[in-house]
């Protein structure tokens, strides 16, 4: 005899799924452990063979239709026919897994439910399964592997730039105060002299300064260059990030042989616009994404920049001031420094 | 080709994607992708949008799925399924299916 089901709510009050607590509390979490690693994530060819055969739609052998597992017995349904829900229908069971992620459905609330220690075990597993299979953590924050520790410690001066005082540990620490980059400044005027002290400086020598002091740090810590054709080539993450080729042709006039060459460069000086040039033609795109200003005279002044953020967002920096800003602010800055970013990265 | 022997085919291309470990780095090559066009950010507007709309003690996941699919689907830039397409080509050539 069929069960006829009914649709419990969860007391408004409680947050989360109670029905899932309430199985979670009588059966613990072996089931789901048990689907999240042999079917969601595997971590050898024979349970992916496993998974490749048994995560079909019982009723309609459909494998793409969002398969749901049953968590109180051994079923598989679809959702996008809903074969999934048939089954609950039939049996009084209410809750499935999600084959693809390893979300938890609970056919009382008719939606996804989240319940942290579940949510652990399944990223516990991706993280097992994206390993075993060559692949980057996928939940990860930036940790510093082992070439970079190498890169970080061989350091020889330990000027400052080790694993818990980089930028980016300083960034997410979570303290919700202004960022002062002490340990950078410091680490720059110790590299450029002429940068030190407390005197008015140029943000674009500044710039071009770090980029240099990075530059040569990873510089000597890669071994320097690897491309003997090319003694300007410098595979380090300073060049690969900032540096573009200013290709040069030389034309003879008698021959109209062609002499090319090919300099590295970290910036483009842009003309005043005196409204007559057409627009270059570019084979890539480009997003503008930070305008750095300047406010003031030639003798002193003060530095605003404009970032982009989350697609479209302009927010603009002034100190510690940070406000939201739209675009047409951003383009009627006078403009001292642009940053732009490639739209796609390369392709392999 | 009929429509039973495309549909065997289809399964036996699933399997061996499954099998062998390459529809996870597809699936990751595909995220990483989608990131960078910007897709991910613009849909997560669009679904914060409709769960405003709803009221987000209401809305349940096939709501969003239903509105933000047909969207979804359209805002996936060509250059990204034309590299998917390849990469799968090449990997049915590989398998020598």
């Amino acid at each position: 005899m069929a069960v006829v089901p009914v649709k419990k709510d969860c007391h408004p009050q409680y947050r989360g799924c109670c029905h899932l607590a309430e199985l979670k509390e009588k059966d613990g979490v072996d089931s789901y452990e048990t689907i999240i690693s042999s079917l969601v994530s595997c971590t050898s060819e024979e349970m992916r063979k496993v998974k490749a055969l048994t995560s079909i739609c019982s009723i309609c052998s459909s494998y793409s239709g969002r398969i749901h597992a049953c968590l109180q017995c051994i079923f598989f349904g679809c959702y996008r026919k809903k074969h999934i829900h048939s089954h609950f229908q039939g049996s009084g069971h209410y809750l499935g897994v999600e084959l693809l992620y390893g979300n938890v459905f609970c056919f009382h609330c008719d939606n996804y439910v989240y319940d942290k220690q579940l949510m652990d075990i399944t990223r516990k597993h991706a993280r097992n399964a994206s390993k075993s299979l060559g692949m980057r953590d996928p939940f990860e924050s930036w940790q510093p592997d082992y070439e970079e520790m190498i890169l970080l410690k061989s350091n020889r001066k330990r000027l400052r730039i080790t694993p818990n005082s980089t930028i980016g540990s300083v960034f997410y620490s979570g303290k919700r105060q202004p960022l002062i980059l002490h340990r950078l400044l410091h680490l720059i005027w110790m590299h450029a002299h002429h940068l030190a002290g407390f005197e008015q400086h140029d943000a674009h020598e500044f710039f071009i300064s770090t980029l240099d002091v990075l530059h040569r740090h990873f510089f000597r810590d890669s071994g320097g260059s690897t491309d003997p054709s090319n003694p300007h080539h410098c595979n380090c993450i300073i060049d690969r990030i900032f540096t573009g080729g200013l290709q040069s042709d030389v034309v003879c006039l008698k021959c109209h042989g062609v002499s090319t060459t090919i300099d590295p460069f970290w910036d483009i000086s842009l003309d005043l616009y005196d409204g007559s040039d057409a627009p270059p033609t570019t084979l890539l795109e480009y997003y503008l994404f930070a305008v750095v200003n300047h406010i003031g005279g030639i003798r002193g002044g003060h530095y605003v920049v404009y970032i982009r953020q989350h697609q479209d967002q302009w927010f603009k920096c002034n100190d510690e001031l940070i406000t939201c800003a739209n675009i047409s602010q951003v383009l009627n800055t006078e403009g001292y420094l642009l940053f732009y970013h490639k739209r796609i990265l390369e392709y392999e | 080709m009929d429509k039973t022997k495309e549909a065997q085919m289809r399964a036996t291309m699933n399997q061996k994607l499954i099998e062998t470990g390459e529809k996870e780095r597809l699936r990751e090559l595909l995220r990483q992708r989608l990131v960078e066009a910007g897709w991910k950010d613009e849909l997560k507007m669009h679904a914060k949008e409709i769960v405003k709309e709803k009221g987000v003690e209401r809305i349940t996941v096939d709501d969003l799925v239903t509105e933000l699919t047909p969207k979804a689907r359209a805002l996936v830039p060509d250059s990204v399924k034309r590299e998917l397409l390849q990469r799968i080509k090449k990997f049915l050539e590989e398998q020598q299916l």
